[in-house]
């Protein structure tokens, strides 16, 4: 082996500081526009402004270190999603562990068609329902209400327009399972705002499940 | 198959149908029953309700901070330049 030519120790030379400007300065201008949007998220998922600050500066920090990762000409959000969900299982939620009190807020089968026949306002279905004069803030506050697994898969699903794939993917779950959660978590919401046009008179009692 | 299994047939998909999730063969086969069940193009109606309302009222949220952005800017740079 002829060892008077040293291999070129292409992985013990630091980034040329020039190059490594050069790709924050990409990084920033392709990944830090999305910071809104993220910052959406990661309230979606902390609940609370603080915990999401802290959530976003330590996904753009993770996310430039694998920048060479990120495939040019993928979808960057997703990315960054990906990023963000996995940090926020990884040790937020942990922190925070509350318990996962799955069985009182799940839906069951909570039918909201039915309900709408049962009252009569099926009739209107198409362009109105009857949640519709909910406020906002009724309508976030209960999807915030859901236990974290349902509350995940429908935030990234319904707000942030993920597809199932993607989802799975950032979650690390089986397709199946965002289906289960999707399905469980939307139905779990339909109850409590069902729930809550109750106690507002909105609607008579008797939701009905499936 | 008898109409009520081709409505729970349709339950059974209509999530995956309303989130574009589906088959081209699925599509072709709910796309049949939707055309002569009533009630079930009413209920997929009243769920597609149901998820533009959650979308269009959870979507808008605060904007990111400044100072998180110039903190992201921070660490960012630092990473940089060591």
């Amino acid at each position: 082996m002829n060892t008077s030519q040293p291999a070129p120790a292409v992985e013990d030379k630091p980034v040329p500081p020039k190059l490594a400007e050069e790709e924050l300065r990409r990084f920033e201008e392709e990944a830090l526009p999305l910071a809104n949007a993220l910052y959406g998220g990661a309230l979606r998922m902390t609940r609370n402004p603080s915990d999401a600050a802290d959530l976003v500066q330590e996904t753009f920090l993770r996310a430039f270190r694998s920048w060479g990762q990120f495939k040019e000409g993928t979808n960057l959000k997703a990315w960054l999603y990906r990023i963000m969900t996995n940090l926020y299982i990884s040790s937020y939620r942990v922190k925070k562990r509350e318990p996962q009190l799955v069985s009182a807020n799940d839906g069951g089968d909570f039918d909201l068609y039915q309900s709408l026949v049962d009252q009569n306002h099926v009739a209107e279905s198409a362009e109105s329902i009857v949640l519709d004069s909910l406020g906002d803030d009724d309508i976030k506050k209960a999807l915030s209400d859901l236990p974290d697994d349902f509350r995940i898969a429908v935030s990234l699903a319904d707000v942030d327009g993920f597809s199932y794939r993607e989802i799975a993917d950032m979650l690390d779950i089986p397709i199946g399972t965002v289906m289960s959660r999707l399905h469980r978590g939307r139905k779990a919401l339909q109850k409590a705002l069902w729930g809550l046009a109750e106690q507002r008179g909105l609607v008579g009692q008797g939701g009905r499940a499936r | 198959m008898n109409d009520d299994a081709h409505c729970r047939k349709l339950v059974g998909s209509l999530y995956q149908l309303l989130d574009g999730e589906v088959t081209e063969d699925q599509v072709q086969y709910l796309s049949e029953h939707l055309a002569e069940c009533g009630a079930c193009l009413e209920r997929l109606g009243v769920e597609m309700h149901f998820t533009l309302l959650v979308r269009s009222r959870c979507q808008e949220t605060p904007c990111c901070p400044d100072h998180v952005i110039v903190n992201i800017r921070t660490a960012l740079q630092a990473e940089v330049t060591g």
